[in-house]
Parts: C-alpha cells; structure tokens; sequence
C-alpha cells in the first residue's frame, strides 16, 4: 500500500465537503446548547480513538435524546482528522436548531439526529477521551 | 473589496451546498450527499476500466472478509494507470448493509463514465477514487 502517495489517502478537506440540514426546527429549549456539547466532545474524542469512530446518544430535556455519529478515515492522521471535524463541527453550526444535520467531507463525517439511525447498544463510550476539567488526579502506584 | 470578494466566495459555496443539499429521501440508510465526477476522462479506456473493476472487487473482498470491517483501500497498477480507491461505511451497520451501500455506490459511481476521477457520499458510506 502506498499511504504516501499524492496525499489521497489522507486528505481530509477539500472541495466537495459540505453540510446537509433536516428543515424541522426542535422545539426543545437548549436544543442547540445541548447538541452543541455534544459535537464538541465528539470532535475532541474521534482523533484520539483507535478506528476513528465515535457514537453517542445524549438525552435532552424533555424527554428525547440526540443520536450522534463522527467518523474520519482510517489512513488519516490524527491531527487531520481533528482538523476535519472541526470543519464538520462549524458547519453543523448551520443546522441547528434544526433536529437533523449531515456533515461530510473528503476525510471525515459527522452527523446528528433525534431520530435514532443506530441501535442503543451500538454507543461508543467517548467519556476517557475528553479532557476532564475538575477531576481529581488519581494516582495508581500507591 | 475583500468583503465583496469573500461575499461572493460565500454565495457560491452556499449555492453549490444547497445543490446537494435537496437530494430526495428514498432510503433514510442511503440519503445521497454528494456526488462528484472529475472533469477529465482517462486516457487509456481499457486499462482504466480494468483497473476499475479490479480495485473495486479488492475493496468488496476486503470488506466481506473481515468481520470488524468498515474501511478498504487499494491501489492497483496496469501499466501506466495506476488506480487509488477508498471506501468508508458507519461502523454502526451490519456486513449486509455495508455491501449493500457499497453495491449502491459502485453502481451509482459508474455512471461517471470515463472520469479519471470520482466521490460518492452517503449517510451510509462513501467511495472515492482517483487515476
């Protein structure tokens, strides 16, 4: 395999890339706080897990949840990848507060939905990848 | 000026956006996102074509055989052609829905005809190749 071959197996963004929005509007108060949050760790965690590959189902006031999917390709390299969701990210931005949004590019794919597109047992623990701002450092050697 | 300039950028990339965008909703599983042939056709027909059929037979195999599986790449050299592909799909969908995306998107892809290049991008999956 040539993985360094003329940058196609590790381009990431490039023309082509773009944002597909669902045209309902939620009506969940923080509907768009709270699948921002959600993006956001979706964004930080996908580089660093092994496959690039992220799922998660959040629930959001009032009762519903919102399913949420990242995935780069596997011949890219991490900081691209990062660099690719955070595109997917901003352009999601475009979406909300509307209750679907599709977000593709050359190296990468995120996409949101209150409507469920994967089973419940098919989530993806994101949790040890994000940063954790106000835990206590444990320390395992004592 | 630059505002001008950076306002018409921003029209042209909303305009070619919601292009895509409206792409009708048959399977929810195979929504279409983007669909895009290079402009210049490959030289050589035959071994492109052969090179086609050849990488895309890699990339089903690859993906068949492995359970966990949701990635291929593969380049194939004829001569002078040398051919790039990749194919993605969710790592939430089965071995069968998997292909069945991948049948959809060679099928689709082929109707580039002669292209030396393509993508094809589905909530599903996607495919890409170059010469």
């Amino acid at each position: 395999m040539r993985y360094e071959s003329d940058g196609f197996y590790d381009e990431t963004n490039e023309p082509g890339g773009g944002v597909s929005c669902g045209n309902r509007s939620s009506t969940v108060t923080g509907f768009r706080v709270a699948v921002q949050k959600v993006l956001l760790e979706l964004q930080e965690a996908t580089p660093k897990i092994k496959g690039f590959y992220a799922a998660t189902k959040t629930p959001v006031v009032g009762g519903s949840a919102v399913y949420a999917v990242s995935q780069c390709v596997e011949t890219a390299i991490k900081p691209k990848c990062l660099n690719c969701m955070k595109v997917a990210y901003n352009n999601l931005q475009r979406c909300l507060p509307n209750t679907d949004g599709t977000a593709f590019d050359a190296g990468c794919f995120m996409r949101y939905s209150t409507t469920s597109f994967f089973a419940d047992n098919q989530t993806v623990d994101i949790a040890p990848f994000l940063k954790q701002g106000t835990t206590v450092q444990q320390f395992p050697f004592f | 000026m630059l505002q001008l300039k950076l306002l018409f950028l921003t029209l042209i990339w909303w305009s070619y956006n919601n292009i895509h965008a409206c792409g009708a909703v048959e399977n929810p599983q195979r929504n279409l996102l983007n669909k895009g042939c290079s402009t210049y056709n490959a030289s050589n027909l035959r071994s492109f074509f052969a090179n086609i059929n050849e990488t895309f037979e890699s990339l089903r195999t690859q993906i068949s055989n492995d359970k966990n599986r949701h990635f291929a790449v593969e380049d194939k050299a004829r001569g002078e052609v040398l051919t790039y592909a990749m194919f993605q799909c969710r790592n939430y969908l089965s071995k069968s829905e998997c292909l069945a995306c991948f049948n959809t998107a060679t099928s689709e892809i082929r109707n580039c005809s002669a292209a030396n290049g393509a993508r094809i991008i589905y909530d599903s999956c996607f495919l890409r190749f170059l010469q």
